[in-house]
């Protein structure tokens, strides 16, 4: 009997801190939070542009919000699973993710099953940053300019073959959006990894490829291979001679990878106030600043909703592109 | 030449800071722990190992890495001479005349010889590898897809072929890695693989797992299965230094080792473990009163130990050239590679040349700590081994356990491993070697790319394959390595050499 009363006062005071932490009084709730370590989730194994930029980025947080923001590396299936386990977690601002243009609009847009819908399960914070990708080709092609590689592309059909750092990624999908913009005739092989095809570039095994900022300078800077433009929409300060896609004719191939922060779907508005604006407070510090050059990024930062509005612009783009490559993954 | 210094002189500069060399000198001397210790190898250490080394820099964590494997050669051969255990399997041959050396009161020679032809041997083929990679690097930069495929081809025949036991339980093997490797996400079309709608599986079957479990989790059960059995010859370790006569007789022998060993271990397949069977078989063959093998004659001692550290190091040419693993040790060094985010192959040498000319500076250092270590320590090393393996392996598992779970934070992946010590386990009850698994299954989904590639650049045309001559090359070595293995005359001489 008492051990049923016990277990019944348990779950009346259980039953009453629920209603007290999803309640009604969102004011009360924001004063005591955060109150517990907070767990930022990054898809992708610790090392990588996206892990650094997180530890970067919950050092920060971890000062403003006066709880241990704490990285948690889920990687694996291009970031999907570290996202999936964003969107099944509570909504109680405990569990926050990074999540990348990869995994936020391009594999939604294009796969036939995931386990999450970006609009319906995930409730966007902040943009944070954005890397342009650049385009590289093989020195020993003749072509200086965009313009020159599409018009010898369309004198030789068949003979460019583009190279692309995985399949369903920013480089694919920006390869796949040039060749429909300008309707040359060119072949695309995959490659698992950025160093794989650049090395093949490098010996002119293929002779283009889209690689982001980061990656691509080393090669850009040591002339092993020639970049021609950038697919942002402005100049990036790391090579300003390049010009953007647009400058160099082919208008509309933009295409940026991008880093943002998001919460599981029902994560209080006020809650999604007070990360954005830590967030967009800790993006600002110099140290970050002085972090995004090395990864080849730029802080752009935007409020929830424009955040919102970007996943579901860029989802409607790539499915489209997808469509019209006929790209479908499962 | 000028370049060859300039480029020995950047590396020693790396591997003689002192961070590089506290790791250099625990990667020897836990090389040398687990190669004096029977049942831990080098493979699973470094398999256990990988996940910590996530947290090091990248230069220091293939130096402590590399340090690992050549400093086992050395150790192993300690267990081999005094008590005729071999602690590693590439000193099972040492132990023939090792150890008859120890029972005649010849084993501080014995012990003596090995060590310092070991560091003969190292840094002869310390000067190889930095004599010879670079010009392998520009081979290697000439290769495209079709090549690669054929020198991937070539590989595997050669793990096949060379694999001591059963043939028909090694090609087994190497397919049932193929098969493995096909677990994953499909790199040309995006499609999932037998992933049995498990999303851990989208990235296939992860290295460590399979590795730890394979190695690592399966010996600690084999070695439990057998009750401990220990000879110790410890207080008849007799005088250290081997005489005149024994100098006269083993200084050809490690020359001739040292020769040998260093090709074998370029090999696809080689590395220290083929060096030592080869070297033994020579001493024997070239030997005046071949009788006397067996009896503690010294040269076969000298002979196979400076060879299979001639041959563990050479064997980093191939991995670091061409990004293709010669023996499963290089495996999980890629392995180690890419979780550091290096993606081994010939622009390491051009993109990293402080971590390419450090790791190679970094083995003569290691050599010279070896010696250092090695010739007074013998007692102690004697000593460990009375440590009660039902202690150790508790130590041992828990570690595996931490450093398989904190590579992805994946509680998955820690029952991975034990599955795989499982298969491990039953692998080792049937004779079947896990190694040429483990290099089909690095090879399998990497020749799948090449070939795919090379097709999908040809447009579809197979004859690239044959038309492009390094390619031709390889693939006709390949189909004549398999002759050769077919015809029954070389298969019996094959086989008495292993037995021997």
């Amino acid at each position: 009997m008492s051990s049923w009363r016990s277990r019944w006062t348990a779950r009346a005071l259980l039953g009453a801190t629920l209603a007290l932490a999803t309640g009604t009084s969102a004011l009360a709730q924001t004063g005591a939070y955060p109150n517990r370590p907070i767990r930022l989730v990054v898809g992708y194994a610790a090392g990588g542009s996206t892990d650094i930029l997180a530890r970067a980025l919950s050092e920060r947080l971890s000062k403003s919000l006066d709880q241990p923001v704490v990285v948690d590396n889920q990687p694996g299936s291009a970031g999907l699973l570290g996202v999936e386990a964003v969107a099944r977690a509570a909504p109680d601002g405990y569990t926050i993710g990074l999540g990348t243009a990869t995994n936020l609009a391009i594999r939604p847009a294009i796969h036939a099953s995931l386990p999450y819908d970006p609009r319906k399960d995930l409730k966007p914070i902040s943009l944070i940053a954005s890397v342009p990708n650049v385009m590289l080709v093989t020195s020993g092609l003749p072509v200086k300019s965009v313009a020159d590689l599409v018009e010898y592309a369309k004198a030789k059909p068949g003979v460019i073959v583009f190279a692309s750092t995985g399949t369903g990624n920013s480089s694919h999908l920006t390869a796949e959006l040039f060749r429909m913009l300008t309707g040359i005739e060119a072949g695309l092989t995959p490659y698992r990894g950025s160093a794989a095809a650049i090395g093949d570039l490098m010996n002119g095994q293929v002779q283009v490829v889209f690689d982001n900022m980061r990656a691509a300078i080393p090669y850009v800077r040591s002339n092993n291979v020639r970049a021609l433009a950038v697919t942002g929409s402005a100049r990036s300060p790391w090579i300003p001679e390049l010009p953007t896609m647009a400058e160099a004719g082919v208008a509309g191939c933009e295409l940026t990878a991008w880093y943002g922060v998001f919460g599981p779907t029902g994560l209080p508005q006020v809650l999604v106030a007070r990360l954005y604006e830590d967030i967009f407070r800790a993006m600002g510090a110099p140290e970050v600043k002085a972090l995004l050059i090395q990864l080849g990024a730029e802080a752009v930062i935007t409020t929830p909703s424009e955040f919102a509005q970007r996943i579901d612009l860029e989802m409607k783009k790539w499915g489209k592109v997808a469509r019209a490559a006929g790209i479908t993954l499962n | 030449m000028t370049e060859l210094f300039a480029n020995l002189g950047l590396g020693f500069a790396v591997a003689l800071t002192p961070e590089n060399l506290v790791y250099c000198l625990f990667g020897v001397l836990l090389g040398t722990l687990v190669g004096v210790l029977p049942g831990i190898g080098p493979v699973a250490t470094i398999a256990m190992l990988l996940p910590i080394t996530f947290n090091l820099a990248p230069i220091g964590a293939l130096i402590m890495l590399a340090g690992i494997y050549y400093g086992a050669q050395y150790g192993g051969s300690t267990t081999a001479i005094l008590v005729n255990l071999p602690g590693e399997s590439s000193s099972v041959v040492t132990c023939i005349d090792g150890y008859q050396m120890a029972r005649q009161g010849r084993a501080g020679a014995a012990l003596a010889v090995a060590a310092l032809g070991s560091f003969f041997a190292g840094c002869v083929a310390t000067v190889i590898v930095a004599l010879f990679s670079p010009p392998l690097i520009v081979l290697a930069q000439r290769f495209g897809a079709a090549e690669y495929f054929a020198l991937m081809t070539f590989g595997l025949v050669a793990a096949v072929v060379l694999a001591h036991g059963s043939l028909i339980k090694a090609v087994a093997m190497v397919f049932l890695g193929l098969f493995l490797g096909l677990v994953g996400t499909d790199v040309n079309s995006g499609a999932q693989r037998f992933t049995l709608g498990i999303p851990e599986l989208t990235d296939g079957i992860g290295f460590v797992p399979l590795a730890m479990g394979l190695f690592g989790i399966a010996e600690i059960v084999a070695n439990l299965a057998h009750p401990e059995r220990r000879e110790l010859l410890a207080e008849r370790v007799g005088h250290l230094m081997p005489s005149r006569a024994d100098f006269r007789a083993s200084w050809p022998a490690s020359l001739r080792g040292t020769a040998l060993g260093s090709f074998l271990g370029i090999l696809p397949g080689g590395g220290a473990l083929l060096s030592s069977f080869a070297a033994y078989t020579l001493e024997k063959k070239i030997a005046q009163d071949p009788s006397r093998f067996g009896k503690g004659a010294i040269e076969g001692v000298a002979g196979p130990e400076s060879a299979n550290n001639a041959g563990a190091q050479t064997s980093f040419i191939p991995m670091l050239t061409l990004g293709i693993p010669p023996n499963p040790v290089m495996a999980l060094m890629i392995g180690a590679m890419t979780i550091q985010g290096i993606q081994p192959g010939p622009q390491v040498m051009s993109q990293r040349p402080e971590l390419f000319w450090g790791m190679i500076a970094s083995m003569w250092v290691g050599n010279l700590l070896l010696v250092i270590i090695n010739l007074p320590l013998i007692g102690i090393w004697v000593r460990l081994l009375r440590v009660p393996y039902r202690l150790l392996y508790l130590a041992i598992l828990m570690f595996c356990c931490i450093g398989v779970y904190s590579l992805n934070n994946s509680t998955f992946e820690v029952g991975l491993t034990a599955l795989f010590g499982l298969v491990g386990y039953v692998f080792i009850r049937l004779g079947c070697e896990p190694a040429p698994l483990l290099l089909g299954f690095i090879l399998g989904p990497l020749m799948e790319e090449y070939l795919r590639r090379a097709l999908l650049l040809s447009r579809g045309d197979p004859t690239v394959f044959v038309t492009r001559p390094i390619s031709l090359a390889l693939l006709l070595a390949a189909v004549a390595l398999l002759v050769i293995v077919i015809l029954p005359a070389v298969r019996r001489t094959r086989d008495s050499a292993f037995q021997d």
